[in-house]
């Protein structure tokens, strides 16, 4: 059993779905008590204020669970849905839902026929990890909207698991999109958001399947990859380039390279051992960057949400800018995190800035947020991780540099 | 959907029933303060431990954060799976006891949440092995949303629950100790009521958040009276009355002068004094009246997430001059105020009663694009031009003429130099 004092414990499935489909004008419906909506718009969607109603609650009582009232809940459903004209309606378990065993799918099937409206269902409950519940949004989101027939484009690509709780504003990501477009791919579908331009937001969902390849930035978009390899053999790279190494190395991968070697260090920096805490794809993204732009060799990624999925090796992935080492681990227990980052031997810690509170000894500490953990609060702190602009914020900070190089 | 869905004209709202029906919750500013951890922690020498799948943790995580008990508050995650088979009990046994043994506190809230509830959970055999090896009180308490509506809330029973330290003390009374409930900021240094009190022979006033320990809050069972300035606390004196015999008044934070001049003969009737206020009440008019000249003919919304009662306030604005056209407003009306909903509904028929969470008024910004003045996060929410003027109770506890000029006061700074709605909800964290 995990224990928090001092920090707050990581979104969980509901809240992934909500990141993973908030974008698309649709109803995404917490099947739960009061509070559960309302706290994920306050709290953990910087996209909720002054906003439509895209996140909302069931509002369940003591008396509808016990009793059921289905019905009452269709009802008032089919009532919203109807009323505020959103695109689709998606429910999503939580822990009560999950404990009395509500049946959602016969929900969505009922409210479907009475509304003419998509609607699909999101398994979750409350104490998965998000990324599972933004994986599963994605793979439900995928199977509803997207055109097997979409026309090809040689050339085109899909950006899977962009969402907001893992890569934080989607401005974060523009070096991204730039070096994708630099290699010659044209952005299709960005499966967690509507592709820039394109006036129907789930236009880039429907011709996904034409793209020629997947560019899966975050864990939570690595079973759709997989799925979309099988039904359309469209293959993917997964990673997050971060720095100048991880652009070449990123590019090499979408490229097909297959002997990319990275170049030397360019800086050196004054640490030895550092440790990176957060989310895993972005994680081996700064490993990366950390050994090979500024030399640093002993980085060890502790990744809060499960990383297993970035190394099973399924077919379809033809690139991975992750490498395990032997003291990376997965765990996002408290106690066992503040042991790692006072270790004496480690002199650098990147992470969150909710894991400061953790940290007693002089390791220094580079913030950089992961929404996961502290959603609003640092939803708007000045940082970067991608490409060149990573680059930057990284020197600035372990280098006092203030310009990119 | 059509915003008549979610709202009513004060004249037509008679009756709990007439308030506007949220089909779903539509996630609107409504739910500000009072959480079930903020509650508890307000006894001293004492921690909280919440247990229950991480999505509900997380919840109470941020409000907890955001009032600053972070070092009073633990999390044990458990998973559904766990709960429902009964196996998260030897756990949760084992982790509360550890924390026990880390903490000096003496006293220990288990807060479960919906699911415990649901379930049934019996936790008496673990709660009384904690007791036994810890040698600590260990409370037992729920933040369940679920449970909204149907009972006591869980809010009221946790502070409710602060009456199993008082009710062994010797009741001896001392006249000079008055005792002042449902506050969670301590009432500001120069608050009147300490001066009117005093004028009373009344020098002590025993509030929760300024007792460092059990010991200074035991001195409750001294007071002659209990004022409760909010209907949470009411579970509290009630049992206080019933069971030690300290009389008690319900006079909460109002804004009105008439209402004050009304609360404080409340509050003398409970304490057996005449209490001089007419000195207070004049100064108090005389310093408002140059402000209410500046704000007269302004068109008002006031919201529901303010200290004290939206209904209450808006019938003050009205009544010296004041636009108030439009309020927003949660279904969990408060008994007390359905009177002053009927004044409103004498005085000005057509104001417009919204139900803040309704999903039809989320993202409705432009029917209040005239709004010069909104008082509560949630109305500033909504009034994207007009000045906002939080009154959060995050800010600072003011109580009689005292409060009815800090609103003013307030006003007049929000117009001068306003804070957007934004900072006041995501800076100072007024809307957790």
């Amino acid at each position: 059993m995990k224990e928090y004092h001092h920090l707050l414990p990581l979104a969980t499935g509901y809240f992934g779905v909500s990141s993973a489909l908030y974008d698309f004008e649709g109803l995404v419906v917490v099947y739960g008590p009061a509070g559960g909506a309302w706290h994920i718009n306050v709290e953990d969607e910087p996209r909720w204020y002054r906003g439509p109603a895209t996140v909302v609650g069931a509002g369940l009582l003591e008396m509808d669970v016990i009793l059921g009232n289905d019905d009452k809940f269709i009802n008032n459903i089919v009532e919203t849905a109807k009323g505020l004209n959103r695109r689709f309606v998606a429910l999503s378990g939580t822990p009560i839902s999950e404990i009395i065993g509500t049946d959602l799918k016969g929900f969505a099937r009922t409210i479907e026929s009475r509304t003419d409206m998509p609607v699909f269902m999101v398994p979750t409950a409350g104490s998965e990890p998000y990324p599972e519940g933004a994986s599963k949004a994605l793979l439900a989101l995928a199977d509803k909207f997207m055109d097997p027939d979409a026309p090809k484009h040689p050339k085109g690509i899909n950006v899977l698991g962009a969402i907001h709780l893992s890569t934080g504003k989607e401005s974060h990501l523009d070096p991204l999109f730039e070096t994708i477009a630099s290699t010659g791919f044209e952005p299709v579908g960005v499966l967690s958001a509507p592709v820039p331009g394109q006036a129907d937001s789930l236009e880039g969902v429907r011709q996904a399947p034409g793209a020629a390849m997947n560019a899966v930035v975050s864990t939570s978009g690595l079973k759709l990859a997989e799925r979309m390899y099988a039904d359309y053999g469209i293959p993917f790279v997964a990673g997050m380039p971060v720095g100048l190494a991880g652009r070449e190395a990123y590019m090499a991968l979408l490229q097909g390279e297959k002997d990319f070697s990275p170049a030397k260090p360019v800086q050196s920096a004054p640490y030895e051992h550092v440790l990176v805490v957060g989310e895993p794809t972005l994680g081996y993204g700064l490993k990366y960057c950390l050994n090979h732009d500024f030399g640093i060799s002993q980085v060890n990624v502790i990744s809060v949400t499960p990383s297993d999925p970035l190394f099973r090796g399924n077919e379809g992935n033809i690139g991975l800018l992750a490498e395990r080492g032997k003291a990376d681990r997965d765990t996002d227990d408290e106690g066992e995190i503040s042991k790692l980052m006072n270790d004496p031997s480690v002199d650098l810690v990147i992470a969150d800035p909710c894991y400061r509170a953790l940290l007693s000894g002089s390791a220094k500490f580079v913030p950089l947020p992961h929404i996961a953990m502290s959603a609003r609060i640092h939803w708007d702190m000045d940082y970067e991780y991608s490409m060149d602009k990573g680059h930057a914020y990284l020197a600035s900070q372990l280098l006092g540099n203030t310009s990119a190089s | 959907m059509d915003l008549d869905h979610a709202r009513i004209r004060v004249e037509d709202l008679k009756e709990k029933p007439d308030f506007p029906f949220a089909p779903l919750e539509g996630v609107g500013p409504n739910l500000a303060g009072w959480g079930v951890i903020e509650t508890c922690l307000l006894l001293p020498e004492s921690v909280a431990v919440m247990v229950g799948p991480s999505a509900c943790l997380r919840h109470s995580a941020f409000m907890a954060h955001a009032r600053g008990f972070t070092e009073r508050f633990y999390m044990l995650c458990l998973s559904e799976l766990d709960m429902t088979m009964g196996n998260h009990l030897d756990k949760m046994e084992k982790g509360i006891a550890d924390i026990a043994a880390r903490r000096d506190e003496k006293v220990i809230f288990l807060i479960v949440g919906c699911p415990d509830y649901i379930l049934g959970t019996d936790f008496t055999g673990v709660i009384n092995r904690l007791e036994a090896s810890t040698g600590k009180r260990i409370i037992l308490g729920a933040m369940a949303p679920i449970t909204i509506g149907l009972k006591e809330s869980p809010f009221t029973s946790a502070y409710t629950s602060f009456f199993d330290f008082l009710k062994h003390e010797p009741r001896v009374p001392d006249d000079g100790v008055v005792n002042l409930l449902g506050t969670f900021m301590p009432l500001s240094a120069q608050s009147e009521l300490y001066q009117v009190l005093a004028d009373g022979g009344m020098d002590e006033v025993v509030q929760i958040p300024l007792c460092h320990d059990l010991k200074e809050f035991a001195r409750m069972a001294k007071g002659r009276a209990s004022v409760v300035l909010h209907p949470l606390a009411n579970g509290l004196s009630g049992k206080m009355d019933k069971e030690m015999g300290i009389p008690t008044c319900f006079a909460p934070t109002s804004y009105g002068f008439s209402t004050i001049r009304q609360q404080y003969g409340k509050i003398g009737e409970a304490v057996g004094r005449s209490l001089d206020i007419d000195n207070h009440e004049q100064k108090a008019r005389q310093a408002a009246e140059p402000i209410f000249e500046e704000l007269r003919g302004k068109s008002v919304a006031v919201g529901c997430s303010i200290n004290g009662s939206p209904f209450e306030l808006a019938l003050f604005l009205l009544e010296n001059g004041l636009n108030v056209e439009t309020l927003f407003a949660r279904g969990t009306i408060k008994p007390y105020e359905w009177e002053l909903i009927g004044q409103l509904r004498e005085q000005a028929p057509d104001i417009m009663v919204y139900n803040a969470s309704h999903p039809g008024l989320c993202g409705q910004t432009q029917p209040f694009d005239h709004v010069e003045i909104a008082y509560g996060v949630d109305a500033g929410m909504y009034c994207t031009n007009a000045a906002n003027v939080p009154l959060s109770r995050y800010q600072e506890q003011k109580y009689g003429y005292e409060a009815s000029l800090w609103m003013l006061e307030q006003t007049r700074e929000a117009m001068a130099n306003p804070i957007s709605n934004h900072d006041w909800i995501y800076g100072h964290d007024f809307l957790i």
